[in-house]
Parts: structure tokens; sequence; C-alpha cells
């Protein structure tokens, strides 16, 4: 069985703790790692890429350590940054032949692998295209194709579906469900309904380090009396939101619907409602916002 | 991987047009009006009289022909008359060399007799004085044709531009543009994105650099034979070869004390200069790393191979100064110069070639270059 082992790893930049004791032990499926921005999500995926070197700790496949493991590491890796490049002059097929290379295979692998990919990611009509002629949807679609050319056993993508549109959002979750099977998969994301139904463990980050590690389901458990729906008056949301984490607002006819997370009931008329991963992420990360703009004002 | 790296290098258009205007300015330069380029015919019958290695009887004749001359005995409105006239004038010019030879070696063998045997002086004077007994009537007058300007791109200095702009266009985006592009963090998390990718980019550049350098010497060789009609004098000694009414370079090989004919030098430069031109894209290559941006590079590559030039220009050239230039990357691709005279630096207590010193300490600092590049690659950290 795969087994990725991230071991008490820490980064820090000049002055900056960028991740701090981040450990955890991963196996085959797919993870979900969430958290606000400046979490430290890219910078630990940057250090699973082998791209950036950990200040303390390290990171172990099947119990041996990846930098030492160096170009055998990355043959079993596919990663997908959240900002990435092409080449303007490059097409689709000249490019995915290039990495292709880079990542090891073969002429005739490289061939196979780059039809495989492009029509996974429905590309193939525009295989010949340059890539300078390509919408950003497409780019990231050829970005995913790109992440998993060598067949990885470890797939890292930072916020792929970053631009997709819904069909293309849904076609690549189903796209991670299938491969999932048999490799690590992690990607971080802020549309969380991406992993609702996907990942078989949410790790939640803030400020560098792993606050919580749990199944989707254990997750919305943690908040399922914390979430309530009320009507509210359109002169009463403001001082809501002053006191409140306030998820979704909708008109209605008998005034706003308002979804609050809170441990207490927040309004007599506030009713108790099914939580989403939504409100998971508000009850965990929002209190970042509340402290922040509590920090500025004093 | 290497074919990519070099379609990335190759599909960029400003080379072509770059190219192409050098190639314009060469053919506009050469067809340009000289003199004489000792093409005709009538050279050819002088090479009979006049050619070969200088005789006392040779110098005698014409010493008495340009008296004459002088005195209005003989008049030179004649293409025929100037011809020799010129010729002429080659042959005294080599005997007068012959005889600064003559005295050069005997200064030397009083200079190896004052120093001791294990002095530097003594060594010194040693080399050049058995490098010039080796020449063995090297003096005289050869009908040298093509190969008078073959040695470089019309002349030294311009030799370098033309080249270095060529290099630093081809080259200065071959790391700089990963990071505009921001392909890098893609390509160091691959299986061969930290090593082998550095190997195909260095050997894409080296491609570049060779088609780049091979193909303007091709045309300048074709231009050349052009214009000069021939490729008479290859097997001449390059002392043949002075600074005179039939070439645009002023460069005068009559002083040299290496003995080399024609051919082997133009094969020798040939090979220092290609592998100058890769020196100078090694030192580009690590800056298009180190700076990630291929305007800089540009700069900076142009200030390091200008700066010797502008202290040349400004005079100041003595001490440290002095070494810099000399041990310069501009030195180092004009290397047409380099074998026009005696120069030997002291590299502890022994004398060693100025140009042989300057290919293999340059030798030495590309590979280390080299190794510097693909361990700064290696290493490198993605944090922005």
């Amino acid at each position: 069985m795969l087994k990725l082992i991230i071991e008490n790893i820490s980064k820090t930049f000049k002055d900056k703790q960028a991740v701090t004791g981040f450990s955890a032990e991963l196996s085959e499926g797919v993870y979900a790692l969430l958290g606000p921005n400046g979490a430290g999500k890219t910078t630990l995926m940057r250090m699973l890429a082998d791209i950036l070197k950990p200040t303390s700790g390290r990171i172990l496949l099947d119990g041996k350590d990846i930098s030492i493991m160096g170009d055998h590491y990355r043959d079993s890796l596919g990663y997908l940054p959240q900002e990435f490049g092409l080449y303007r002059n490059f097409t689709a097929v000249r490019f995915l032949s290039y990495f292709a290379r880079l990542k090891g295979l073969d002429k005739q692998e490289a061939t196979t692998r780059v039809d495989e990919v492009l029509k996974l990611v429905n590309l193939q009509q525009d295989r010949k295209r340059k890539l300078k002629t390509y919408s950003g949807g497409m780019k990231r679609r050829l970005g995913i194709a790109l992440a998993l050319l060598n067949d990885p056993k470890i797939l890292i993508v930072d916020e792929p579906t970053a631009g997709l549109d819904p069909q293309e959002r849904v076609r690549f979750r189903n796209l991670l469900s299938e491969i999932a099977g048999d490799r690590i998969v992690l990607l971080s994301t802020h549309i969380v309904s991406d992993i609702e139904y996907i990942a078989k463990e949410v790790l939640l980050m803030r400020q560098g380090t792993l606050i919580q590690r749990s199944t989707s389901e254990q997750l919305l458990d943690s908040v399922k009396d914390k979430v309530w729906k009320c009507t509210v008056e359109q002169h009463a949301l403001p001082q809501l939101q002053k006191h409140y984490k306030v998820g979704n607002i909708q008109r209605v006819e008998t005034g706003i619907e308002v979804r609050i997370v809170s441990d207490q009931q927040p309004l007599a008329d506030a009713v108790n409602v099914t939580p989403t991963l939504e409100d998971v992420y508000l009850y965990f990360f929002n209190e970042e916002v509340i402290d922040g703009v509590q920090a500025g004002m004093l | 991987m290497y074919r990519q790296e070099c379609y990335k290098i190759f599909s960029k258009k400003s080379i072509y047009l770059v190219f192409i205007t050098i190639v314009l300015l060469l053919v506009y330069v050469h067809q340009l009006p000289t003199d004489m380029t000792m093409r005709e015919s009538v050279f050819e019958e002088l090479e009979e009289t006049w050619g070969g290695p200088v005789t006392e009887e040779k110098v005698e004749r014409a010493r008495e022909s340009m008296n004459a001359a002088d005195a209005g005995e003989v008049s030179n409105h004649t293409f025929e008359l100037r011809a020799t006239d010129y010729v002429q004038f080659l042959v005294t010019g080599a005997a007068m060399q012959k005889q600064d030879q003559s005295e050069r070696l005997t200064m030397l063998e009083a200079e190896m007799h004052d120093f001791d045997e294990g002095t530097y002086e003594h060594r010194e004077a040693a080399i050049e004085h058995d490098m010039l007994q080796a020449l063995d009537d090297v003096h005289g007058f050869y009908l040298i044709r093509s190969w008078r300007e073959m040695f470089e791109l019309i002349e030294p200095t311009t030799h370098v531009l033309l080249l270095s702009i060529l290099i630093f266009l081809g080259l200065s985006p071959v790391f700089a543009d990963e990071y505009t592009n921001r392909t890098t963090d893609l390509i160091l998390a691959t299986k061969h994105g930290k090593t082998k990718l550095v190997s195909a980019k260095l050997l894409a550049s080296l491609s570049y650099i060779v088609i780049v350098f091979l193909s303007l010497q091709i045309i300048n060789s074709f231009l050349n034979l052009l214009k000069f009609g021939g490729i008479a004098g290859w097997d001449a000694p390059i002392q043949g070869i002075s600074s005179g009414l039939d070439s645009l370079s002023r460069l005068s090989y009559d002083g040299s004390p290496y003995n080399f004919d024609v051919w082997q030098f133009f094969l020798l430069t040939i090979a220092l200069q290609l592998f100058a031109s890769i020196a100078v894209g090694v030192i580009v290559l690590l800056l298009s790393f180190l700076t990630k941006n291929t305007m800089i590079t540009f700069f900076v590559s142009s200030i390091i191979i200008a700066t010797p030039a502008l202290l040349q220009q400004l005079g100041t050239t003595d001490g440290f100064l002095g070494y810099l230039t000399d041990f310069s990357f501009l030195k180092l691709m004009q290397v047409s110069t380099l074998f026009t005279q005696f120069q030997a630096y002291n590299l502890f207590d022994y004398p060693v070639l100025y140009p042989y010193l300057l290919f293999i300490l340059f030798a030495v600092v590309t590979g280390l270059l080299i190794m510097l590049t693909y361990r700064l690659f290696r290493n490198q950290q993605i944090s922005h």
C-alpha cells in the first residue's frame, strides 16, 4: 500500500513561518487541503512536489526520504501549481510531448499518453493549436493533462478547478474520483463543493499548521448543531454580520434569509439546518477575518 | 527534450532578423571598393618573379626599382605598375622583418647569457628564441587571397560585436524565459527537470552557437572568395599576411613568432573562436538563470564583453585592470589578435604563452561555470 508520510515539516522564509510542524500520513485516495489565503497550503504542496526544501522535518514515500529519492520520487509525481505558464508558440501536442520526455517517458509511450490525456481533458480537437490561442479554461485543462501525463502515484493539484466552467469542474471531479483508487491525490481548493463528495479526508490548515483532519462526514458532524437559518429585515443585517459568521444571504418575500454559523442560537426564530462543507469552512476560517479586522482596529 | 529546447531557441524571429542584417552588412562591406585585392592575374605573374622567401637579390632589385620610381624614372600610372610597386614594397618590408627577427634573436641570446638558467627571464628569452629560430625563411611575398579576411568578420572588434549580439539574443532567454513564462514549477517537479533539462538546454545552446558561428564563417568565406578570387596562399606562412592595401583588417602577422601555415592558422582561429563563442554562451546561460530576466541578461552580458574595450579606449590598462583586459571574454573572442606577437605570462616562474594561457584559463572557467549552472539549477527552490 502506498504511503506518504509528512513528518513534522516546517518552512520559514526569512522572518515568516509559512508552515509549522505539519504532520500527516496519507494513503491512496483523495485528500482535500482547505484553508484561507496565507494558510501555507501552496508552500506545503511545493514541499511535497520537491521544488521547495523544508526548513525542518522530512517527507517519506513508502519509508524513503523524498529528498534522497530525488528523480525516483518525482517519477511518481504529478504536480499542477495554482499559477503556471505555457510556451505560447507550442501546440498542445508539442507541449505535452516535451513534458512527457521531462517526466521520463520514452518516445512511443509519450505519443500514446499525450493522446490519452488530451482525450481525458477534452482537448483532442485543439491538439494542434498554438497555446497562445487557448482560453484560460483550456490552459487549466491542459495543466491537468500535464499533471496526469506520467500516470502519477502521487497527484498534487493546487486549485485545479479555478477558471473551469461548471461542466468541466464536474468532469474533473469525476476524473479525480476515478483515478484516486490506487494513488494519493492531494488537492487544495476554495470551491468546497469540489471536494464534498470525492475527498476521503479533509485537512484544514490555518497559519501554517494542520488544525483538523477528518472525513467530510465528521467535519459536517462537527458543526451539526451550529448552522442556523433565519429571516431578518434589511436594516438588521449589518448588526448580524458584525456579531456572527454569516454565510449565504438570499432575498425572499418576507425579508432577507441568512445562513449563520454559530455555537449558540443567534436569534429566537433561527432554526437549525443541515450543514454543508461551506458552513464548515466558514466555521473554521471566518474567525481569521474577524481577528484580522479587530487587530487592525486596535 | 533537446529538440524542443532547440525549437524554443530557433523559433524566435528576432535572431533571423539580426542574422539577415549581419549578412547584409557583410555583403555591403565586402563590396566596398579597395585599392587592390590581388585577384588580378598580374599578381600571379608578380608572384613568379617576387614570390617565396625574401632573398638579397630580390630585395636589391626591388629597392632599385622603387628608387627609380621615386626619382620619377618609371611611371606607376597603370594598374600593373602600381601592383608591381606594391609587391616590391611588400618584399622590402619582408626583408626588414627578416632583419628585425635576426636582431631579436641576437638580443635574446644576450639575455639568455645575462640571466641564470633557472630564472624567469632566461626561460622567457629561451622560449621566444626557440620559436623564432624554428621559423624557417618565413618572410617574403606570398600571393594570399581569400584568407586575408577569413580570420574574422570584417575586423576583430566588429567580429566580437556581431557574434555577441547573436549569442546574447539567442541565449539570454534560455533560462530566463522559463521564469517569465512561469513554467519553472512544472519543470522542476518532473523526473528529469532538475538535471537532464540543463544538459538539453546546454546542448541546444551549443547547437545554436555552432550553427550561427559556422553559418557566418561560411558566408564570410564565400564573400571573401568572391572578393579575392581564389584560395591561393593556403600553404604560405602566416608571416606573409601583412596589413596592406588589400585587406580591411589592420592585423599583421609579419612579426609573429608562431610557426603556422595559413590553412593551419585558419583552422586554429576557427576552432578557438568557436570555443570562445561557447565560453561566452555559457556565461550568458548562467546570467540568464541568475537574473531570470532576458533584458537584464542581455544588458549584463554586453557590459562584460564591452568593459575591456572601454578600458582600452580610455587607456587604463595598467596593473590589475590590464590583467582584467588581457584575460577577458573580449580578448578571448578576438582570437586573430592573439598571435601577432610574442607575449608570455609568468606562472610560478615559468613563462606561458599568452594565447595558450588565456584558453586554458577560460576552458577551466567555462567548465566551472557549467558545473555551477547545473548545481544552482538543481538546488533552486521555488518560493515566489
